[in-house]
């Protein structure tokens, strides 16, 4: 063999290798893997192994499917994505699948809405609130990451004010009580109260939520001295890291509050389809062993949930309903210490009217709409309520 | 299906190669048309019956053309069916809606109902079908019948040599227009070596780094300002906007053909040129001279050349140049966008032709490629929006119509898209090639070893953007 022809013969070995070993542990792989694999960190199911019929070849189903069944079982699937999002940061892009990841934490980027949908949603809120007079209405939209951390970003990247969106919503439902809880959130974000690689808030963000709404809510809030702090996980790693695979920030810490001097007696019960469990403890410690940690906070979402606590009558505030998404969840164990009965409800759950549901909204005392501006802004249930109540 | 694709990288192409080293040599035109036939069939499973017509027709044609030899008349009823029936349907899958929009238009009714058109009793619905890379095998496969009938070629009366040259897959589905010459003798007689393989690996991999690794990248950036409503786009983000399709377009098509050409390589083809630096022109006949070379070429001798070309005087050139131009514009899609620019590059190359150029050549050279990239970037705005009136108004934001000259937004795509646009600059000259060149003449196994790094590094990289296109985390599911 002529000396120049090694390197060509060692290119061609190369190239042959790597497009047969790719292929060849991907089928081994795939043959080895459970009958319904599920990817915890996609939060889905993989496409399982298309039909293959006239039809699905036709229409071209089978193909696609098998694309993404191939592709699901991908060898070193994650490692292949978060090495292509490492070069596209090394070629300057700053955002990555709608994230910033700027100053060791990740940020969702939040730069538009539909504002037709939005204002159904507080269109409904407002005749809600009118509907129900007699009942103390209030409404906390907590702000994401992106605006308490804006200054991090890079300049004109298109984040939307979310303030502003704060002020529009507020303005739009004046028979709700507006809870300002940005400047509390501002003025403490060298503290930790936003997850660095999820989208919610921290438990101390939620305190702070707390905190702010008492003054609206009438409650004495607990001080934050009277909590002993829980690190139950200190290996989260959440929606955000999800998208970027982005190992570079350090994982989240989950934080349970609990009051120094013992917990009150309570008891949960967890309404889902036609089943109802009953629980003695707002926390759900088995999430702590897997991907989802942040459901660790009164459990996944579920249509309903009902809390009763034991506290004394003088600063018990009564009966509360919760209209939430997920921001609630790290709320919820505070307002416990001031509220003896509260029902959670999730409208993104719900499809018929909510005394179907066994919820009288007369039966409350206080009604608490609390989300953040990204889901807010994005849903489409809200206005639901048009019909339900 | 198409190259940049996990399935193909890693399921088709190791599959067929093998099969294809194996098998032996008189069966390897039969591997050819079956790779094909799949390849084809899993982007268009209805369609390929389309191709298979259309390959019939032209073969039969040859044969009945190569019988009646040396008699005219029935040679030339043969040429007319191949070309009428490719051109028909071109005519029905591509520009039937066109035209059919166009009549309700003059007529100013509806005297065609697009929606429910038929032909020849089968219903289909003309906006919705376009089979793949069906302007590539029809123009393939009539070069040769119009060769056989020009006697620039022998007739194949091998039926599986025929069919696997129209569906030899590197060059099905975006060229480049591969024609019948050009591979009519390693049709029959190929040997594939070891020269020809290393090559081929190599034109594979940079053709698909330019299409999966420039062309994504700098094309997201023209997807979201096309996106952006015109009013407040400022002049900065404007040219921002089409230099990004600019580069997009250029290493997309020439990141195909590249891989084509590889592909065609490690099979024993040698498939033409299809771009040579388009971007460096200093004149617009020049661009066209270096811009999807097959296609020019096709033109030139199956249009320009029949027409007579240049040789009957000045009017009859110019007359010959406007119909090449138009159908150049035509070609490339069924909207009056593409016809007019076609005919607006059939101006220029006229007006070029008869003293424009001789004044170019007398300029420096700077100023020329300045000419020639200007009018080159407003042609890609014709080619790329969604109607003439966008297009105008695109043109307007690029000079100012929306009185912004630099925002904010602009200079945070500059920002992000530097490095890229750096990249594409520097990629769609012939500085990588020269720097290649000088390296190897002062010491060559860095080449040679150095570029084993580079092309594998290349193809891993490609991997993980292939792999991602379909990460899809279903976050919100749960929350």
């Amino acid at each position: 063999m002529s000396k120049q022809k090694i390197h060509k013969i060692l290119l061609i070995v190369l190239f042959s290798l790597i497009l047969l070993i790719i292929p060849i542990i991907t089928i081994i792989k795939s043959v080895n893997m459970p009958a319904k694999p599920f990817s915890e960190n996609e939060n889905r199911y993989l496409q399982e192994f298309p039909k293959f019929s006239f039809d699905t070849v036709t229409d071209k189903s089978f193909m696609q499917d098998f694309e993404t069944y191939f592709s699901d079982r991908f060898v070193l699937r994650e490692e292949w994505i978060s090495m292509k999002n490492n070069f596209d940061r090394l070629l300057g892009k700053r955002e990555i699948k709608g994230i910033f990841t700027e100053d060791g934490r990740m940020i969702e980027a939040w730069k538009e809405y539909d504002e037709t949908s939005v204002n159904a949603n507080l269109a409904a809120m407002e005749s809600f609130a009118q509907k129900y007079k007699n009942v103390n209405m209030y409404f906390m939209l907590a702000p994401n990451a992106q605006e308490i951390y804006s200054d991090t970003l890079p300049a004109n990247c298109g984040a939307a004010n979310q303030k502003n969106f704060i002020k529009m919503c507020y303005d739009a439902t004046p028979s709700i009580k507006g809870i300002d809880i940005y400047n509390s959130l501002a003025a403490a974000k060298e503290e930790y109260i936003y997850y660095r690689t999820d989208h919610h808030w921290t438990s101390l963000g939620a305190y702070l939520g707390y905190q702010s709404a008492a003054s609206v809510m009438k409650y004495n809030p607990i001080s934050l001295d009277k909590f002993s702090i829980e690190h139950a996980s200190n290996s989260f790693r959440g929606t955000l890291y999800s998208k970027t695979l982005d190992d570079s920030i350090t994982p989240d810490t989950i934080d349970f509050y609990t009051l120094a001097n013992g917990e009150p007696e309570l008891s949960m019960t967890v309404y889902r389809g036609t089943s109802a469990n009953t629980y003695d403890s707002l926390y759900f410690r088995d999430y702590l062993e897997k991907k989802d940690k942040y459901s660790a906070f009164l459990g996944t979402n579920v249509p309903k949930l009902e809390i009763t606590t034991t506290i004394p009558k003088e600063s018990d505030s009564g009966s509360l309903l919760v209209i939430k998404d997920s921001y609630a969840h790290s709320l919820i164990p505070f307002l416990t210490k001031n509220y003896s009965k509260i029902t959670v409800i999730d409208l993104r759950y719900i499809n018929g009217a909510l005394s179907d549901i066994d919820v009288n909204i007369s039966d409350y005392q206080s009604v608490l709409f609390m989300y953040n501006v990204i889901t807010f802004s994005e849903d489409t249930n809200v206005k639901k309520l048009n019909f339900m109540a | 299906m198409v190259f940049s694709t996990s399935v193909f990288l890693y399921l088709f192409l190791p599959l067929t190669l093998i099969i294809y080293y194996i098998a032996p040599k008189k069966s390897k035109n039969f591997i050819i048309l079956l790779s094909g036939l799949l390849f084809y069939s899993w982007g268009e499973p209805i369609y390929v019956v389309v191709m298979l017509i259309s390959t019939m027709i032209d073969y039969f044609a040859g044969l009945v053309m190569n019988k009646f030899e040396g008699r005219k008349l029935p040679r030339r009823i043969c040429l007319i069916v191949s070309v009428v029936m490719n051109l028909g349907l071109l005519g029905v899958f591509k520009y039937s809606g066109f035209i059919a929009e166009n009549i309700n238009a003059i007529a100013g009714q509806q005297l065609i109902d697009i929606n429910n058109m038929n032909f020849f009793g089968i219903e289909f619905l003309p906006m919705n079908m376009l089979p793949i890379g069906i302007s590539f095998f029809t123009f393939q496969s009539m070069s040769y019948t119009i060769d056989l009938y020009l006697g620039n070629v022998k007739v194949q009366k091998n039926p599986i040599s025929f069919a696997a040259f129209v569906t030899l897959f590197p060059q099905i589905v975006a060229g480049p227009i591969v024609r019948y010459d050009d591979v009519a003798k390693e049709l029959d007689d190929r040997t594939i070596t070891i020269d020809l393989i290393y090559d081929g690996i190599i034109k594979f991999i940079i053709g698909l780094g330019k299409k999966v690794l420039i062309a994504n990248s700098i094309g997201s950036l023209w997807t979201e300002i096309k996106g952006l409503d015109l009013g407040g786009v400022s002049v900065l983000t404007s040219w921002l906007g089409i230099l990004a399709f600019t580069f997009q377009i250029y290493f997309d098509f020439s990141g195909y053909s590249d891989m084509a050409v590889g592909l065609g390589k490690m099979m024993g083809f040698n498939f033409p040129k299809n771009f040579d630096y388009p971007y460096m022109s200093k004149s617009i006949s020049e661009f066209w001279r270096r811009w999807h070379i097959t296609l020019g070429s096709w033109f030139k001798s199956y249009v320009y050349f029949p027409l007579g070309g240049n040789r009957k005087g000045l009017p009859r050139t110019v007359l010959n140049l406007a119909i090449v131009w138009f159908l150049t514009g035509v070609w490339h899609g069924a909207s009056w966008n593409f016809i007019l620019w076609g005919s607006l590059y059939g101006v220029v190359i006229i007006i070029e032709k008869l003293f424009l150029g001789k004044v170019l050549k007398k300029l420096p050279t700077a100023i020329c490629s300045i000419y020639t990239m200007l009018l080159v970037i407003l042609g890609w705005v014709l080619f790329d929006t969604a109607d003439l009136p966008t297009a105008g108004n695109y043109i307007a934001t690029m000079f100012g119509a929306s009185g912004i000259l630099v925002d904010g937004s602009a200079l945070y795509y500059l920002s992000t898209y530097a490095i890229t646009f750096i990249i594409c600059i520097i990629g769609c000259t012939d500085l990588p090639k020269k720097a290649v060149e000088l390296v190897r003449k002062k010491c060559t196994p860095l080449v040679n070893y150095g570029g084993i790094a580079v092309m594998a590094g290349m193809l891993v990289l490609c991997t993980a953007y292939l792999v991602d296109q379909t990460y899809n985390p279903f976050l919100y599911f749960n929350f």
